[in-house]
C-alpha cells in the first residue's frame, strides 16, 4: 500500500523513523462503555502536538485506536449488513485494507475467503465500514485504501479466545503472502483496530462506528504518530495487533535477523504444523515497531503469555542490578540466553482484549504518566491532563518506571503492579536451578596443561607487516591503551582521504562507519548511566524460546567471564 | 570478587575454550587461511563448506582462525570472513544453534572490534594485538606487567564498543551483536549484497577482487613472492597527525603557509595560489574531489553575479565554544562576521554579559547564533534573547552521538563564569539532549526556544550519515527554520580519535539527501539549508551549493587565519600560538585579526562568483540545487577513481523547479493563540511598561506548553535580570503542559494547582516556579507524581518548589536553581554543577550520576540512599554544618510556605528529629574547590581573586 515506498536517488524507505504520543483508558473491572471509546479518543486530540503533519498541514502521520470488539455494536450492524454473526466471541473480526480498484479489490476477497475456508474457517460476510472520506487531506485520500470488515464463524471445536485467534492468525499470515496491496489492520474474535493517516481529531470523524452510542469496550488504546518522512502509508499508523509503541527498536536489524534464524530452533506444541504458514516471523518491510509486533503475536499465537512476551524481549536491566532478588534475576538471565533485548527507547502499551498491559524501556527515555480513578479506571497516556477529571475521583497519580511494567486483567479486573507481576513469571519454573546445571562460566573451566602459542620476533614482524600494522596503530592505539585502559584522544577534524580514495593500503574496516542516534532516538552515557548496560555474551546454541524446560544439550551457553580480575 | 564481562578474550581464555569438556558445547577451529593464488570467492565458499561440516559434526562454537599466515597463506580479511559467516548461518536458519569466535592478528582498534561484533562474532581474540604487546613490554616502551597491560588493552577496547553502541542508543553487546549498525562507505554493491547484507552503500566502491589484491598486495610486502628479503619496519600512516610521504592531508605546509599570507597580506593572488593546492587534480581527498562543473556553453559576466557584500551575508564561523578556544580567538570571529553581516556561532559555553552590548570601541562581539547544545551551559533567558540564529546542535561532526567532557584544569575561573559553574571542577556535556529523545521532543525544544525569543530563526545542526535526509524532513515538520548537515571531517577540541574518524559521513552525501528528501516530502521550500566540514575554497562552496546548500559554515580555516598551524594539541591546553588554550601565557601569543577572517571569507565569496559566472548563475538561490551543473571529472570515470559511483549524488531524482527556501513558508508556530499571547501579555502589558508589579489567574491544559516563556522573554528585554522575585505572578489552575515555566528570568513567577508534564522549569533563568495538587485531591501529596521526566534541566538560577514527586532525571544539568521536591526518580541530579536540591521522599537509582557540583540533601528515612547513589564523583554525609543547617531548615521553610506541603511542614516543624536523616550529597572536587576559596577570602582577598587563587593552587 506503500505507493511511494522505493529508493530514489539518496534516499531509502528503510531511513524512515517515527515517534509519538500514546493513551490508553481501561476499565478495570472490564466494564463496556462508549465512554471509554470516546475517553481515548479524547486523548489522542489532546496529543495534537505530538503528531506530524505533512508539508501542507492537511494530512497527519496517522493515528488510530485499539478496541475490543463490540458485540452490542457489531451484533445491531451486521443485522444491517445482513450477516449472523452468533453470539460474543463466536466470530472474529477482520480490518481490511484493500485496493480501491474494484477488480482487485474483488480478486482480494475472494483469496481471502478462500484461505478461509481451507483453513477450517467458514466465512461470514463482508461488511462495507461507513467513512468520511471527505473531511481528509489530499495526500491520505490519494493512497486511501478501501476499507472492508470480514466477519468469520468460530468453528465449534475450537476454544473462545486465544484458541480461535491463533486460527484466525494462521488465516492472516497466509492471506498476507499472497495477496499485494493489502493490509489487515486486525483480525481477532477480540480485538479490532480502526487507524488511518489522519489529524488527531479526523479518527473519530472518519469511521462513524466510533461515533455510535453502542460501541462499547473496556480498553481502549490510542496513538498518534509523528513520522520523519510524510511518505503516505495508511498502514503504518498504530496500533499494530497488540501495541503501540512510543519510541524507537534501535537494535532492530540484528532482532529481526536472529528471529529469523530462530526460526529452525522454534517448534511449539500448538502450531508445530502450521509453522510453514506464519513464517517469516518478522516482515522485514515493516517499521520496528510492527516487526516488534510480528515477534510478540508469533511468540504470543505460539502459547507464550503476553506478558512473559514482552518481559522478555524488553527486558530491565537486571545484570548489575544488586538489588534484584535472585529468582527474578534467574528467569531473566535463562531467557537472555534465548532472546537478545530489543533495545532502544520504548513506551509500549499491549492487549489482546482481555488484558492491557504498559511497559516502558530499561532506560526510561519515554514519558508514561497514570491515574487510577475511585471507580476502577486506568488512564495513561504520554501526557497528564489529556483527559479533565475531576480531582476528587483520582486515587492515585503515578508513572511507570524504567524497565517496569504494569497490568490490567479485565477478566479477573484487577490491576497487578510490576513486582507481583514479575514474582509470578518468576516464579513459574526452577530457572536458578536449571541455569544452574546447564550454564557454564568461562571462568570455571580450567586452563589446559598447554604451552601458550608464541611468536618469535622474525614472526611477529613478518605477521604485523602482512596484518597491515602501522607504526602509529602500535603507538598511538596499541601502547595508550595497554597503558591507560582507554583510547587516545585527539583534536581538530580529518582531512585524510576517504579509505576508497586513498592511495594508501587500507583494512577493510575503514570502509565501515558507525551509524549514532540523532533526534529520533538518543544516545546513552555508557559511564554515568552503567546501570543499564550489559557486556555478557553467550556462546554455543541458543535453546527453544517457546518450550521452557531444562534444556541440557540445546539450551547450553556458555557465558564468557574474564577470568583476568578477580579481587 | 569483581567478575569482568568480556568478549574481547586472552590468548589463554581461547585456549580454555578449545580445550573444555563440558557436555553439551564443542568447540571447533575452522582456518580462514588459504592459498595465496587462490580466488578470494573460493577461499569463502571453502569456508562455508567447512563450517557447515563441523556443525554437522556437533561443533556448536566455530573459532575462524587466521593463525598459520605463511609465505604461502593469506588470511581471509577477518571483518569478511566473519561477516560472510554470520549471512550463511542466517541464510541457512543456524545463527542461533551456533556461536563465532574469532582467532585473528588482524583487528588492534577499537573501531574493528566494532565491526566484527556487529556484523556477528561473538567473542575475539586479537592474538597479535596482544603479542605486539608483549613486545612493547620486551623493548622496554611500556613498562607493565603483561597480564596487566593485556586486560587494560582489552577493558579498553570493550569500553570503547560500549561507547559505539551507546552512541545508537544500545545498551547491551548482546543486542549490540549482530545488529550491523554500519553503513559502508566505497565498497561495491556485489560485495555488500553477499557478504554484508542490508548494510547501506551508496556509493558503490571495490570489488572481492580488489580486496583480495590488496590482501595479496599487503602480503608480498611481508613475504616475497620470490623470497627476497623485505623491509619490515612498519609503514608511518599519518592519518590522524600529518607525516611527511604517509597520508595526504588537506591542510599541510603549504596551505596553511599560502592561506595565511594571503588573509594577512589581503592578496587575493596568494589565496589563489592557496586555493590551486587544495583543488590538485589528481590528488583527490574527498568526495567533491570526484566532481567537476558542467560548465554551459556560455556563462555571465562576473558583475552580474550577487555582491561579495551579499553573498558573505550566508557565511558563518562554526561553533566553537568560548573554553575550548580563547577569548581572543572567539573575540575576534564574532567581531569579523558582525562586520560582514555573516553570523559566528557562540558554540556550548555560554558568552560573556559584556558581550551583548556594543563595546565602547564599537566593536559588535555578540554572536549573532547561539548554540544550545546538550550541556546547556549558559544558556540563559538573556543569551537566548541575544540570538539572531538560535542553534540546537544534535551532534558534532568529530564524535557524533558522544557527549564531552571538560576536565576541571581547563576551567579557568573566567570560563566557570560564563558557564555558570565553579572553576576547577569538571563540566560534562551528555550524550542525549535529555529533552530529545525523540522527534516530537525536538519538536517540543523548537517550540521552546522559538517562545524564549520569537524573532530568532532556529536551527537544528545534524551530522551526515545514512538517513539524514528522512531526520531532516521530520527536523522541518517539527519548525525548525535552518537544518544544518555537518561534515564528519569537521573540527572538534578533543575527542576520541576512534571517533574522529570512524563516525559519520562526508556532507557531500549527507547534503544531497537531505536536500532531496525534502524536495520528495514538499518541505524543502520551508528551510534553509546550510553545510560545513572542512570547505575550503570557493570551489568546495559551489559544489556545495549545487548540491542543495544556501548557507556555509567554516571553522578549522578561519582558525587558521588567525594562527592555528594544525598541532593537533587543542586538547592539551598548550596551543602555541593562543587560539585553542585559556592559558594566559599562551593566549599572549595570539596575533590574529578580525581583518584576516574578515579577508578569507571574502576571498572565498569572489572565489564563488568567478564559478557562479562560469556557471551562469547570479545568484546563490539561481545555484542552490542544481545538480544538473555538476558531473563526475572526466579523469575519475574510469581506474582507481571510477569505482566510485556518484550518480546518486549527481543524479537528484527530484529536480524539476529551482527551489529554495522562501520566508513566506516559513513554519507558523501559532504564538498568537498562545496563553502568554492572549491572556498574559495583553494583561500585563500597562503593568511591564510601568515596572509595576502586577498578579493574574488563568485556566490552563496540557495542550499549553512553554508557558510563561513569551511573557519571561518579554521580561527579559525589559529588564535584564534587574528585577526582584515575584514581581509578576500568575497563578495557574489544571495541568501544564510540557515544558511549564521554561526558561523564565528573575522576576516572574508561575504557582500551578494540579499537575504537570514533562521539561518543567527547563533552563530556568531566575523565575520562581510553584506546583501543589488541586485542594479537592484526595491522595497523598507526597506519593503523587506531580511533575514530568527531565525537570529542571539546565536550569541556571531560580526557584522551584514542588509539592509532589517527579520522574526520572530531575534537576538534570542543574548549575544554579534552587528546588525543593518530594521523591523523584532515576538518574536524579545527573551532571549537576551547582545550585541545591532537597528531596523530602525517596529517590529513584543512579543519584547523583556524574554531579560535578552542587549540593543535594535528601531524607533518607529508611537509610537507603546509599543503594541508589552514584557514588563515583559525590560523597554522602549527615548534615553537620550549622550553615548547612541553616540553609536547609530556611529552604524547606519556603517550600512549606509556597506550596502548603503536609510533608515539608511535618519536617519542619519537628526538624530536630528529622535532622539526623537527612544526607547531604556533594561532589568531591567541588567540596575542596569552594573550601580553597572560601579560605582564600578569609585572606582577605576578593571574591574574583579568591576564585583565581583557589584555581592556581589546586589545579596549576
Amino acid at each position: 500500500m506503500d505507493n511511494d515506498n522505493q529508493q530514489m536517488g539518496l534516499y531509502d524507505p528503510s531511513f524512515e523513523h517515527d515517534n509519538c504520543g500514546i493513551g490508553a483508558v481501561v476499565s478495570i473491572k472490564g466494564i463496556k462503555t462508549h465512554q471509554t471509546v470516546s475517553d481515548a479518543l479524547k486523548i489522542v486530540e489532546n496529543l495534537e502536538h505530538r503528531a506530524g503533519k505533512d508539508a501542507a498541514g492537511e494530512t497527519g502521520d496517522g493515528v488510530g485506536i485499539l478496541l475490543q470488539i463490540s458485540h452490542k455494536f457489531f451484533k445491531k450492524a451486521c443485522k444491517a449488513s445482513g450477516i449472523a454473526i452468533g453470539d460474543e466471541r463466536e466470530y472474529g473480526v477482520g480490518m481490511f485494507f484493500l485496493p480501491q480498484d474494484e477488480l482487485k479489490r474483488k480478486q482480494a476477497m475472494k483469496m481471502f475467503e478462500i484461505i478461509a475456508a481451507k483453513e477450517g474457517l467458514e466465512f461470514l460476510g463482508w461488511r462495507e465500514v461507513p467513512t468520511k472520506a471527505e473531511i481528509l487531506g489530499k495526500l491520505a485520500v490519494e493512497c486511501m485504501p478501501h476499507i472492508m470488515q470480514g466477519f468469520i464463524k468460530k468453528p465449534a471445536d475450537c476454544n473462545k479466545g486465544l484458541d480461535f485467534d491463533r486460527k484466525l492468525y494462521v488465516a492472516r499470515r497466509v492471506f498476507e503472502q499472497t495477496a499485494e496491496d493489502t493490509y489487515v489492520a486486525s483480525l481477532s474474535s477480540r480485538t479490532i483496530v480502526y487507524k488511518g493517516m489522519f489529524l488527531v481529531d479526523q479518527l473519530r470523524l472518519f469511521f462513524e462506528d466510533l461515533q455510535d452510542e453502542d460501541y462499547e469496550s473496556a480498553i481502549a488504546t490510542v496513538h498518534s504518530r509523528f513520522s520523519t518522512n510524510t511518505n503516505p502509508s495508511w498502514e503504518r499508523a498504530h496500533p499494530n495487533r497488540f501495541i503501540v509503541h512510543n519510541g524507537e527498536i534501535n537494535t532492530i536489524k540484528g532482532n529481526a535477523d536472529k528471529m529469523l534464524s530462530r526460526e529452525e530452533t522454534m517448534v511449539s506444541q500448538v502450531l508445530e504444523s502450521e509453522m510453514t504458514k506464519i513464517t517469516p516471523v518478522c516482515n522485514q518491510a515493516g517499521s520496528d515497531s510492527a516487526m516488534l509486533d510480528n515477534a510478540l503475536e508469533f511468540l504470543v499465537m505460539n502459547g507464550m503469555p503476553l506478558p512473559l512476551a514482552v518481559m522478555i524481549t524488553i527486558p530491565e536491566p537486571w545484570v548489575k542490578n544488586k538489588s534484584m532478588e535472585q529468582a527474578r534475576r534467574d528467569f531473566y538471565q535463562y531467557y537472555s540466553t534465548m532472546m537478545e533485548p530489543w533495545d532502544g527507547p520504548a513506551s509500549i502499551l499491549f492487549s489482546d482484549g482481555d488484558i492491557m498491559g504498559a511497559v516502558l524501556d530499561r532506560n526510561g527515555l519515554r514519558p508514561s504518566r497514570y491515574y487510577i480513578t475511585n471507580d476502577d479506571y486506568l488512564i495513561l497516556s504520554s501526557e497528564v491532563g489529556v483527559l479533565p477529571i475531576e480531582e476528587s475521583r483520582i486515587k492515585a497519580k503515578d508513572r511507570l518506571k524504567p524497565g517496569k511494567m504494569l497490568l490490567v486483567d479485565t477478566v479477573e479486573g484487577r490491576l497487578i503492579a510490576d513486582d507481583e507481576l514479575k514474582a509470578t513469571f518468576a516464579a513459574r519454573k526452577p530457572y536458578g536451578q536449571w541455569l544452574d546445571a546447564n550454564l557454564a562460566h568461562l571462568s570455571e573451566i580450567k586452563i589446559p596443561n598447554e604451552s601458550v602459542p608464541v611468536y618469535t620476533q622474525p614472526e611477529r614482524d613478518k605477521l604485523q607487516k602482512a596484518f597491515g600494522y602501522s607504526y602509529e596503530e602500535i603507538k598511538e592505539s596499541i601502547l595508550p591503551m595497554a597503558l591507560n585502559g582507554g583510547e587516545n584522544t585527539g583534536a581538530m577534524g580529518i582531512d585524510v582521504p576517504l579509505a576508497v580514495l586513498s592511495k594508501h593500503h587500507q583494512p577493510l574496516f575503514n570502509y565501515f562507519k558507525q551509524l549514532f542516534a540523532q533526534v529520533t532516538n538518543p544516545p546513552i552515557d555508557s559511564i554515568r548511566e552503567e546501570i543499564v548496560t550489559a557486556t555478557t555474551i553467550y556462546l554455543g546454541t541458543a535453546g527453544n524460546v517457546l518450550e521452557e524446560k531444562k534444556k541440557t544439550v540445546i539450551c547450553f551457553r556458555l557465558i564468557i567471564l574474564s577470568l583476568l580480575l578477580q579481587i | 570478587m569483581l567478575q569482568i564481562n568480556n568478549p574481547i578474550l586472552t590468548t589463554t581464555d581461547l585456549m580454555k575454550i578449545k580445550s573444555m569438556k563440558v557436555p553439551g558445547l564443542k568447540a571447533e577451529t575452522v582456518p580462514i587461511i588459504y592459498y595465496k593464488n587462490t580466488s578470494l570467492e573460493k577461499a569463502i565458499e571453502h569456508l562455508f563448506v567447512e563450517v557447515d561440516r563441523v556443525n554437522r559434526e556437533g561443533a556448536n562454537i566455530i573459532i575462524l582462525s587466521d593463525r598459520g599466515v605463511d609465505e604461502n597463506h593469506v588470511a581471509i580479511p577477518s571483518l569478511l570472513a566473519v561477516a560472510a559467516v554470520q549471512r550463511h548461518l542466517v541464510q541457512t536458519k543456524k545463527r542461533t544453534s551456533l556461536s563465532v569466535i574469532l582467532e585473528s592478528g588482524e583487528p588492534r582498534e577499537v573501531h574493528h572490534f566494532a565491526t566484527l561484533l556487529g556484523y556477528g562474532a561473538s567473542a575475539i581474540n586479537p592474538y597479535l594485538a596482544q603479542e605486539t604487546i608483549a613486545e612493547l613490554i620486551e623493548k622496554g616502551q611500556l613498562k607493565k606487567d603483561v597480564h596487566a597491560a593485556v586486560d587494560a588493552y582489552n577493558e579498553a577496547v570493550i569500553n570503547g564498543i560500549i561507547k559505539i553502541a551507546s552512541k545508537m542508543g544500545i545498551s547491551t553487546v548482546q543486542s549490540y551483536q549482530g545488529a550491523k549498525i554500519f553503513e559502508a562507505i566505497g565498497i561495491s554493491t556485489d560485495v555488500i549484497d553477499k557478504y554484508f547484507t542490508g548494510t547501506i552503500s551508496r556509493i558503490g566502491g571495490i570489488t572481492l577482487k580488489d580486496i583480495e589484491e590488496q590482501v595479496d598486495m599487503q602480503h608480498s610486502q611481508a613475504f616475497d613472492p620470490l623470497d627476497l628479503d623485505v623491509d619490515e619496519t612498519l609503514d608511518s600512516r599519518g592519518q590522524h597527525k600529518m607525516r611527511s610521504g604517509a597520508e595526504e592531508h588537506l591542510y599541510n605546509p603549504a596551505t596553511i603557509h599560502l592561506l595565511q599570507l594571503s588573509t594577512r597580506t589581503g592578496d587575493y593572488n596568494t589565496f589563489k595560489e592557496y586555493t590551486s593546492l587544495v583543488n590538485e587534480e589528481d590528488n583527490i581527498r574527498n568526495l567533491r574531489g570526484l566532481i567537476d562543473f558542467n560548465y554551459p556553453k556560455k556563462g555571465i559576466s562576473i558583475d552580474e553575479v550577487e555582491s561579495v557584500d551579499s553573498i558573505v551575508k550566508r557565511f558563518k564561523t562554526g561553533a566553537m565554544s568560548y573554553g575550548s578556544i580563547s577569548k581572543e580567538a572567539h573575540e575576534t570571529m564574532a567581531i569579523a562576521m558582525n562586520m560582514l553581516h555573516g553570523k559566528s556561532n557562540s558554540g556550548e559555553g555560554g558568552e560573556e554579559d559584556e558581550r551583548y552590548e556594543i563595546g565602547p570601541d564599537g566593536l559588535n562581539r555578540c554572536s549573532a547564533i547561539k548554540q544550545v547544545a546538550s550541556g546547556r551551559f549558559g544558556v540563559t533567558s538573556k543569551y537566548l534573547v541575544s540570538a539572531k540564529e538560535i542553534q540546537i546542535k544534535m551532534a558534532q561532526g568529530a564524535k557524533p552521538g558522544e557527549g564531552g567532557h571538560l576536565p576541571g584544569k581547563k576551567v579557568y575561573p573566567w570560563i566557570a563564569k560564563t558557564r555558570l559553574s565553579t572553576p576547577g571542577v569538571a563540566l560534562i556535556s551528555p550524550p542525549p539532549h535529555h529533552d530529545i529523545y525523540s522527534i516530537e521532543d525536538l519538536a517540543e525544544l523548537i517550540y521552546d526556544l522559538k517562545n524564549a525569543n520569537k524573532d530568532a530563526r532556529i536551527s537544528v545542526k545534524l551530522v551526515s550519515e545514512a538517513g539524514v535526509g528522512t531526520i531532516a524532513s521530520g527536523v522541518a515538520k517539527a519548525g525548525a527554520q535552518v537544518i544544518l548537515i555537518s561534515g564528519y571531517d569537521g573540527g572538534t577540541g578533543a575527542a576520541p580519535k576512534s571517533s574522529i574518524h570512524n563516525a559519520g559521513l562526508p556532507w557531500e552525501l549527507g547534503l544531497a539527501e537531505a536536500h532531496q528528501t525534502l524536495m520528495m516530502n514538499g518541505l524543502r521550500n520551508k528551510v534553509v539549508i546550510e553545510t560545513d566540514g572542512k570547505l575550503m575554497s570557493g570551489r568546495d562552496v559551489a559544489i556545495a551549493c549545487a548540491l542543495g546548500a544556501e548557507e556555509f559554515g567554516f571553522a578549522t580555516a578561519p582558525l587558521v587565519t588567525m594562527g592555528c598551524v594544525m598541532m593537533r594539541v587543542c586538547n592539551l591546553d598548550t596551543c602555541p600560538v593562543g587560539v585553542a588554550t585559556q592559558n594566559p601565557e599562551l593566549r599572549k601569543r595570539f596575533s590574529g585579526k578580525p581583518e584576516y577572517v574578515v579577508n578569507f571569507m571574502r576571498f572565498i565569496a569572489e572565489e564563488l562568483r568567478e564559478y557562479m559566472a562560469q556557471l551562469g548563475c547570479k545568484t546563490v538561490d539561481e545555484l542552490c540545487g542544481r545538480t544538473d551543473l555538476l558531473k563526475v571529472k572526466d579523469n575519475c570515470k574510469n581506474g582507481a577513481y571510477g569505482k566510485v559511483d556518484m550518480s546518486a549524488v549527481l543524479n537528484n531524482p527530484f529536480e524539476g523547479e529551482k527551489i529554495s527556501y522562501e520566508n513566506k513558508n516559513v513554519y507558523n508556530f501559532e504564538l498568537e493563540k498562545t496563553v502568554d499571547e492572549k491572556i498574559l501579555l495583553k494583561k500585563l502589558s500597562s503593568a511591564i511598561k510601568a515596572g509595576k508589579p502586577s498578579e493574574l489567574t488563568v485556566d490552563i491544559s496540557n495542550t499549553d506548553r512553554s508557558l510563561g516563556t513569551l511573557l519571561g522573554a518579554e521580561l527579559t528585554r525589559h529588564f535584564g535580570e534587574s528585577l526582584e522575585e515575584d514581581t509578576y505572578r500568575v497563578n495557574c489552575h489544571g495541568a501544564g503542559g510540557q515544558s511549564f515555566g521554561a526558561f523564565i528570568p528573575k522576576g516572574l513567577t508561575l504557582e500551578l494547582e494540579g499537575d504537570s508534564n514533562d521539561y518543567f522549569g527547563k533552563g530556568l533563568s531566575g523565575g520562581k516556579l510553584i506546583v501543589y495538587p488541586s485542594k479537592e485531591a484526595t491522595y497523598k501529596q507526597d506519593e503523587n507524581i506531580i511533575i514530568g521526566n527531565v525537570a529542571l534541566y539546565g536550569a541556571t538560577s531560580g526557584k522551584a518548589f514542588i509539592n509532589g514527586v517527579a520522574g526520572e532525571r530531575f534537576a538534570v544539568r542543574n548549575s544554579g536553581a534552587t528546588a525543593v521536591v518530594e521523591g523523584c526518580g532515576d538518574h536524579g541530579c545527573e551532571y549537576m554543577t551547582g545550585g541545591c536540591v532537597v528531596v523530602l521522599g525517596t529517590t529513584g537509582k543512579n543519584f547523583a550520576a556524574g554531579m560535578s557540583g552542587g549540593i543535594a540533601y535528601v531524607l533518607d528515612e529508611d537509610a537507603t540512599l546509599y543503594k541508589r547513589l552514584n557514588k563515583s564523583m559525590v560523597s554522602l554525609e549527615t548534615v553537620t554544618d550549622k550553615y548547612d543547617v541553616l540553609e536547609l531548615k530556611e529552604i524547606i521553610k519556603e517550600h512549606v510556605k509556597a506550596t502548603g506541603s503536609v510533608k515539608g511542614k511535618e519536617v519542619y516543624e519537628n526538624f530536630s528529629e528529622y535532622l539526623p536523616k537527612f544526607k547531604r550529597i556533594v561532589p568531591f572536587d567541588y567540596k575542596k574547590m569552594m573550601q580553597t576559596i572560601v579560605q582564600m577570602e578569609e585572606k582577605g582577598l576578593s571574591s574574583e581573586q579568591a576564585q583565581i587563587e583557589a584555581f592556581n593552587l589546586l589545579c596549576r
